[in-house]
């Protein structure tokens, strides 16, 4: 029950704890490229206190940025939780829709979702800093978008969790034990995600030092591309859309269900037996924002050149 | 921006279209896996190489189990009584494991994938539906 109950938390709510990492890793980002380009001291003073303080939590971090606080987190994940219960709650009947296939299609819908508001976050954090935070309306803009990413992660993860949860305790078993195990897996699972997390965050915080440097928006657009690709799996496996033969298969290096497998699965949706449609879509939906991305950057930058020449 | 992203959306639904399946309604050989007491049965599975098929997973306990499978890529939570459907392939000859993620000690089964004739026993469970 213990090991089970830790690498259940580990597959449902690694995703959660990685996403609020990256998200938190971005707006630092952002802060630190907002006081290099506007030459904001006080900005520059608190982007330096989140690079020097190593016993800083994640969460503290997170009260020196605009977007995302920790009243913004706890209001969400408030939400999330509400989700998460009326979506376990409702579980057997939404399976039931569209013959059988309800649940494929709707979380399909909410994989694509967060991968949409995660495409929206990257083009954000692309768009040269002069016209961004100038206009407090795109702030604005990105701080719902953060929220909506959270919302989404938390409610579709959360959900198989929640799920779980319920199902064991139909069950009757011993009670002490079965509670023991429980309790236990959770605070062990909690920290193991934990840890993961804070470790990310601090070494996005390491590697994304010069203001030019853009990691944490890389990482988060293949998080985003990882969900996408578990909401296309589901859609295949009620043959929704074709799927082919396996291209190849590197389980014999790193396997699915080993602790490395589940860790890059979540991250950048690491696939050990892809499919050509899978590795085709895997690739546009990184080359598409990336492609765009640069359209932006490229327009604005043409774009000044030919104010400055007038 | 908005209007890129909607252009984009927009383009990736036609590409999603031409995704879609063409056979979804196409007859795919049907196979059928029972779960009771926790266990599933047949715990091993003989299905053709290189073909698209049907599994039907019958939850017949009082708990709800979740179908997992690394190798198939397939995860599905099966309510208690009820039947749930999923689609498997198609794959090359090997062995594919597969378990129930709620009990993984009890509730464990392979999906042997063969390039040989259909056996006695899967043509029997093709004639399910």
């Amino acid at each position: 029950m213990l090991i089970n109950t830790v690498l259940v938390l580990l597959q449902s709510l690694l995703p959660i704890f990685l996403v609020v990492s990256l998200l938190l890793a971005l707006q630092r980002q952002n802060l630190l490229t907002r006081s290099a380009n506007t030459g904001d001291e006080t900005i520059a003073k608190q982007t330096e206190q989140v690079s020097h303080l190593d016993d800083l939590s994640v969460i503290s971090a997170a009260k020196l940025t605009n977007s995302i606080t920790l009243a913004n987190v706890i209001n969400t994940s408030f939400f999330a939780f509400i989700i998460v219960c009326l979506l376990s709650y409702y579980m057997p009947s939404l399976s039931q829709l569209f013959t059988g296939n309800g649940l494929e299609i709707i979380f399909s819908i909410l994989f694509g979702l967060i991968y949409g508001f995660i495409i929206l976050a990257f083009l954000i954090s692309q768009k040269p800093l002069i016209n961004r935070h100038k206009d407090s309306r795109v702030t604005w803009q990105n701080s719902l978008i953060n929220i909506a990413i959270l919302l989404l992660v938390f409610s579709v993860h959360g959900s198989y969790f929640s799920f779980y949860l319920k199902s064991l305790t139909t069950q009757s078993m011993s009670i002490t034990p079965f509670y023991a195990g429980i309790v236990m897996g959770i605070i062990i699972g909690t920290g193991i995600c934990l840890s993961i997390a804070i470790l990310l965050y601090f070494f996005l915080m390491t590697v994304d030092k010069k203001p030019t440097s853009k990691v944490a928006s890389y990482l988060l657009l293949l998080f985003g591309v990882g969900q996408l690709m578990q909401g296309l799996q589901l859609l295949e496996q009620v043959d929704i859309i074709a799927s082919n033969s396996h291209l190849w298969s590197t389980s014999y290096l790193i396997s699915e269900d080993s602790e490395l497998g589940y860790f890059l699965t979540i991250l950048f949706g690491y696939e050990a037996t892809p499919s050509a449609m899978e590795l085709a879509v895997y690739i546009s939906a990184i080359l598409l924002p990336l492609s765009v991305g640069k359209f932006i950057t490229y327009k604005h930058h043409h774009a000044t050149l030919t104010n400055g020449t007038e | 921006m908005f209007k890129i992203v909607a252009k984009i959306s927009f383009i990736t639904s036609y590409i999603l279209l031409f995704m879609v399946s063409a056979s979804v309604l196409a007859q795919r050989p049907v196979f059928k896996l029972v779960l009771k007491n926790h266990l599933f049965y047949p715990a091993e599975m003989i299905i053709p190489a290189n073909k698209k098929i049907k599994l039907i997973i019958d939850n017949q306990d009082d708990s709800v189990e979740e179908f997992d499978s690394f190798s198939l890529n397939r995860e599905k939570v099966l309510f208690p009584q009820q039947q749930a459907i999923i689609y498997i392939g198609p794959l090359p000859p090997g062995h594919y494991t597969f378990f129930g993620e709620y009990h993984p000690n009890s509730a464990r089964g392979v999906i042997t994938v063969s390039d040989a004739v259909l056996t006695k026993s899967t043509k029997k469970a093709n004639n399910v539906n």
